[in-house]
């Protein structure tokens, strides 16, 4: 085994040396990124940053996300449309192809989707098809216990449905799509990748398919890509899409978890990096990086979420007390001041709908206040901790033992950190388990103020984590959903957001911020506001190297 | 000599097998304690859908019951596992589904060229300083080197490691390559991480720091025996002979002192996976090291028995291999 | 019985053995040294409050990372920490968790090694083949692998309160790992006294099992284990370190050194130098101090090698 795996990357090694030496040498287009370990680059099947990163810059979506207001524009699709937000019907460009010539057409989109929405695939993002007419006969419930062959072990009828009915081809270029209840905000989904084409001879074999994707956008891997070492995209000649690429190929080097690109950011093999929280201020401090340096909101948010069901966090005032005890600008400073902002509502800026500023006054740090407050809520019962129940992935604990602190320093409320695995804190949180508040962690899926509200706090108490229910706010969001215009939706959105904020079943701790460095070859260097690596990104569609 | 090998091969297997049980138990009792990892899948923050869920334990070979009983030992899922193995098949991991076999093909090669450079920066190095303090014994010379490899193992390695990527690596690097060039040697050595376009180059320096694991011990072991061999009869005749000093050393003393050298790298060869973990985890190598401790956290179950497995059966092996080293470089040695 | 057993030769030549070892480190200035280094340690582990007299658990995010301006005096003399807790607090406070840990460690190890090495050596057969077994199976799995593995299954499960709670986990995997060193030289010294004449004396004189092995065999095993007992004290706390900077040793809030390190290399590179250098100091000098006075004892009670 041990044999053969040197011969293997032996192999490899004169290979990729020959390659790095010719680029090195004729063009110098070719931009070098950072990246993760990616799960799959056949669309449907990522479903986390890093993959999608690839994943946009090779296929091209129905719509594309503009990088400054972050609204779908379209970009295969050439219109979207329906009568009562529940039936959409989707008219594709004519004369599209991937790269090994297949036309994009009304096939290539349903081929993608049924792949995606069967069960038996088990893909990451399957759910995205929830609110498609046609998902449950595709991911039916398993067959009674009394049918298992091996009583310990879940069984399933064969699912014989492959195809989603709400689905229909109307013509070659056209697709009409029926959800199960009216949402307006639908076309915001469809620049995801999960709503992504695929060709058909990537399902023909699929294995190879995953290491060279076929992709329809501007960028197609020559040789394929490995998941420890990375590769190489070129620029695809015959792209005949709205957004082609200027640079000639781009290489992506992987960093696997645990390790980052700063140190190779600074001897100039990666061209675009965030500093660890440490190494933030050292390049802040040289006026040569500071120029080359791009920070803005990151659309994920974090949270200081309460067990609604325990009969300690019932009284809105303690909640509140205890979101005004929060040093917000004190915690950031302990995990890095220029990775985080404090946050003061429930939707973040980049986001469509958001910027209400909802949680106003009960977010700002003010420790009288807040212990006010609390003695209006009757006080902390004496000699109590507060258990904090984190998942211990990251920084988390850091965050929350300052928060914790910060909490302790302003109410005298002693605190205990309560970390748990990821799976296990999930679980715990999803049974109602938690008897102190807890992290609430959110990034979004598209580009709305809805996915901020309806999926963390909405389905009533026995569903949503905190065990919150409050029926205006469902009526809200339903009559949101149905509402005539994206205007008016994202409106009514917001008043939800305002109902949530009196009740403040969470507090709303920090934003995001994106910090990034690039190398000085690069010149247009756009970081997309809701899409992009943790580690560094940009849009390599635009980007250009300098010479 | 041969009922000896077979004797100690057998007791190797069950070894194995027993390693192989605990193994398994542990990643089950992880499973039951710390969550089905299935809900990773999903990326954390949202609920999946049961059915969905149920789908994916399926599919990562996590849906049996016994993983919800804390303190089940899982038989079942423990003899499909040895049968698969059996067959060459080592399953696939969670996260992107892909062979073990494969990965390990991957890793091994990256953790064994760690290795290689380690062993030889260890041998050379406490050969010289072994042999040094060896001829000057209780004087000043003795004294430092004893003293200088002592406090060299007690900085713990990974701290070494930290700090050159932190502050030494990138101006080397900068410096080598205003000088050399980037797609020289030089240019490539000092970069503060491993780079898979540079298998080898890059490699060195973790290398040589991991190399430095244990060097108080093996320094001592060899001053030791060529104190031993030194005061022995047959350097003493050789002296008698009136054979230059060089000679001696050379030809008498280090040939002798090559037995303790074979016992420390066997012994050591546990403690250098341990160091791989770190050094691996710091330096951006995909070896085993930082593959088995990775797999722990995330709970892959099936990377963390294969990968402690195949590391285990590496250190039955390294030291089986230096007991019978042992009876052939030692004639006084044999076994029954 | 016990009048059989009048002073065995070897009490004689073990009371010989030690007090000859402790004239001959008495006289070496490094053991001296090192000795001093130890106690003051230890002094710090067992009062820290002779060296600091501020509260490591008050902390304000709004003061992190301050440098100290002033050193030695001030309000905070060594700065304060990533959470704006006061340094010098932190660093005496966890110096106890670590030495506790280390000693704590090295007693189980010691003891369980040294009851199995010699039930294995004594007796042979059935017992012999199962300790044998159970040291290979431990041994192959590398200590920190191991110790990761059994971390992992405990992490975020226990408080964080009292010192044993803190040490606990961390106990409990680096002893499991940690015994088979000693059990393997009690082993072996067993196997070696056990047919010597003064013990095969005793054994007709009718001694117990329990009297042989404790009176007359121990005093020979323990010479071999004691030798490498304080360098093994050093490798413990440089693993709890190693275990810290992967995140699963010492929980956070508690510290320890190793804690304190891993935040340190963190801001280290970020110019926080004293965050780093500091544990680093502490730690390397108690490292190598304890080394030192190992390899001095290794000599003192291996005459062959002096």
């Amino acid at each position: 085994m041990a044999v053969a795996g040197l011969a293997v990357s032996t192999a490899a090694c004169t290979g990729d040396e020959g390659d790095v030496d010719g680029e090195g040498g004729a063009s110098g287009g070719t931009v070098n990124m950072q990246i993760g370990e990616i799960r799959s680059l056949v669309p449907g099947g990522s479903g986390e940053s890093e993959g999608y990163r690839i994943i946009k810059n090779v296929y091209d979506g129905l719509v594309y996300y503009d990088r400054e207001t972050g609204e779908p524009e379209n970009l295969v699709a050439e219109d979207i449309t329906s009568p009562d937000n529940q039936v959409w019907t989707i008219k594709i460009k004519d004369g599209l192809t991937f790269q090994n010539g297949e036309p994009v057409n009304a096939d290539a989109f349903i081929r993608s989707w049924d792949r995606t929405a069967y069960a038996s695939n088990a893909l990451p993002l399957n759910y995205f098809f929830g609110t498609f007419e046609g998902y449950a006969e595709m991911n039916p419930d398993p067959l009674p216990e009394d049918q298992w062959a091996d009583p310990e072990v879940t069984e399933w009828a064969p699912i014989e449905t492959t195809h989603l009915s709400g689905v229909t081809p109307v013509d070659d270029l056209t697709i009409e799509v029926k959800l199960t209840a009216p949402f307006i905000g639908f076309p915001t989904m469809l620049g995801y990748e999960a709503f992504y084409p695929v060709a058909e001879a990537c399902l023909d074999d699929l294995e190879a398919c995953e290491a060279q994707p076929i992709g329809n956008g501007p960028f197609m891997f020559e040789e394929p890509y490995d998941i420890e070492s990375g590769g190489t995209a070129v620029r695809w000649e015959d792209y005949a899409g709205d957004m082609p690429a200027q640079i000639d190929a781009v290489n992506w080097k992987v960093y696997l978890e645990g390790d980052d690109c700063w140190a190779d950011f600074l001897t100039g093999d990666i061209d675009v990096c965030r500093p660890t929280a440490a190494d933030y201020e050292n390049a802040m401090n040289d006026p040569d990086l500071e120029s080359r340096h791009i920070q803005q909101d990151d659309p994920s948010i974090l949270m200081l979420a309460f067990p609604l069901y325990d009969p300690q966090y019932q009284d809105v005032n303690l909640r509140r007390a205890i979101s005004m005890a929060i040093d917000r600008e004190g915690v950031a400073n302990v995990v890095g001041p220029e990775r985080f902002y404090a946050l003061d509502q429930w939707v973040p800026d980049s986001i469509l709908g958001g910027g209400t500023h909802s949680c106003g006054e009960y977010c700002t740090y003010d420790p009288e206040a807040a212990a006010q407050l609390l003695e209006e809520a009757g006080g902390w019962p004496e000699g109590v901790k507060m258990q904090i129940w984190v998942n211990d992935a990251a920084d988390n604990v850091d965050i929350f033992r300052a928060i914790g602190d910060s909490i302790s320093q302003s109410l005298g409320i002693q605190y205990e950190l309560v970390t748990l695995d990821f799976p296990e804190f999930l679980a715990t949180r999803e049974e109602h388990n938690l008897d102190g508040p807890f992290r609430s962690g959110w990034g979004p899926d598209y580009n709305l103020n809805e996915n901020y509200l309806e999926p963390i706090y909405g389905g009533g108490e026995a569903t949503n984590d905190q065990g919150w229910a409050n029926a205006d706010y469902d009526a809200k969001i339903a009559e949101a959903g149905a509402a005539a215009t994206l205007d008016d939706a994202v409106a009514l959105y917001a008043e939800a957001e305002a109902i949530l904020a009196a009740d403040m079943p969470s507090v709303p701790v920090f934003g995001e911020r994106f910090n990034y460095f690039y190398t000085d070859r690069l010149e247009n260097v756009y970081v997309h506001p809701i899409y992009s690596g943790p580690g560094g990104d940009c849009e390599l569609r635009e980007v250009t190297i300098a010479e | 000599m041969g009922r000896y090998v077979i004797r100690r091969l057998l007791q190797a297997l069950l070894t194995l097998g027993i390693v192989l049980f605990l193994l398994h138990y542990l990643t089950a009792l992880s499973v039951q304690i710390r969550g089905n990892p299935a809900l990773l899948f999903f990326g954390g923050d949202r609920t999946p859908d049961p059915n969905m869920l149920a789908q994916v334990e399926r599919l990562y070979g996590l849906d049996n019951k016994c993983y919800e009983r804390v303190g089940d030992p899982c038989l079942s899922p423990f003899v499909d596992r040895l049968q698969n193995f059996v067959q060459g098949d080592f399953g696939t991991t969670l996260n992107g589904n892909r062979d073990v076999g494969q990965l390990l093909g991957i890793y091994i090669p990256n953790t064994l060229r760690l290795f290689i450079f380690a062993t030889i920066t260890l041998v050379v190095v406490s050969m010289v300083l072994g042999t040094w303090a060896a001829r000057h014994r209780g004087k000043f010379i003795d004294h430092t080197v004893r003293g200088t490899t002592i406090l060299a193992d007690s900085i713990p390695v990974f701290l070494i490691l930290l700090s050159y990527v932190y502050i030494v690596a990138v101006p080397l690097t900068r410096w080598a390559r205003d000088i050399w060039g980037t797609e020289s040697f030089m240019g490539q050595v000092f970069r503060p991480n491993y780079n898979p376009d540079y298998p080898w180059t890059t490699i060195i320096i973790p290398g040589i720091i991991v190399g430095t694991v244990g060097l108080a011990s093996m320094t001592r072991l060899i001053r030791a025996s060529q104190l031993e061999n030194l005061g022995s009869d047959f350097v003493r005749t050789a002296k008698a002979k009136g054979l230059k000093p060089m000679r001696i050393t050379i030809v008498h003393v280090i040939r002798n002192s090559l037995i303790p050298i074979v016992t420390g790298i066997g012994f050591l060869f546990a403690f250098m996976l341990s160091g791989a973990v770190l050094t691996e985890g710091v330096m951006g190598i995909p070896g085993m090291g930082r593959m088995i401790f990775q797999a722990v956290q995330r709970q892959e179950g099936n990377l963390v028995i294969v990968g402690l497995t195949v590391s285990a059966v590496v250190v039955v092996f390294v030291s089986l291999i230096v007991d019978l080293l042992y009876a052939a470089l030692d004639p006084r040695i044999r076994y029954e | 019985m016990s009048e059989l057993t009048a002073p065995t030769p070897a009490a004689e030549r073990q009371a010989s053995l030690w007090s000859d070892a402790f004239r001959t480190m008495r006289k070496r200035p490094d053991v001296i040294v090192a000795t001093v280094v130890l106690l003051f340690v230890f002094t710090m582990a067992a009062f820290p409050g002779l060296f600091t007299d501020q509260d490591p658990t008050v902390c304000f995010g709004r003061d992190a990372k301050l440098r100290p301006d002033r050193w030695f005096s001030g309000e905070h003399p060594l700065g304060t920490d990533a959470f704006g807790c006061d340094f010098a607090a932190t660093l005496v406070h966890g110096t106890r968790p670590t030495i506790a840990l280390a000693l704590s460690v090295i007693v189980a190890s010691v003891v369980v090694g040294l009851v199995l090495g010699i039930l294995a050596g004594f007796y042979g057969g059935w017992a012999d083949t199962v300790i044998s077994r159970a040291l290979d199976v431990f041994i192959v799995i590398p200590m920190l692998m191991g110790a990761v593995l059994i971390l992992s299954l405990f992490r975020g499960r226990v408080s964080t309160d009292t010192l044993i709670e803190t040490i606990a986990v961390p106990f409990l995997a680096l002893s499991l790992f940690g015994w088979m060193e000693f059990c393997r030289y009690t082993r072996a010294a067993t196997l070696e006294t056990k047919n010597l004449d003064y013990v095969v004396a005793a054994k007709c004189l009718g001694a117990s099992d329990r009297r042989i092995m404790f009176k007359h065999i121990l005093p020979n095993a323990i010479v071999p284990v004691t030798a490498v007992v304080p360098t093994t004290i050093g490798g413990i706390i440089v693993t709890e370190a190693a275990l810290a900077v992967l995140g699963i040793g010492v929980q956070p809030p508690a510290t320890s050194w190793g804690v304190l390190l891993s935040k340190g290399t963190e801001w280290a590179g970020g110019g926080y130098v004293y965050l780093f250098a500091w544990p680093l100091g502490m730690l390397v000098l108690t490292v190598f101090a304890f080394a030192t006075f190992g390899d001095a004892l290794r000599d003192a009670l291996d005459p062959k090698l002096r």
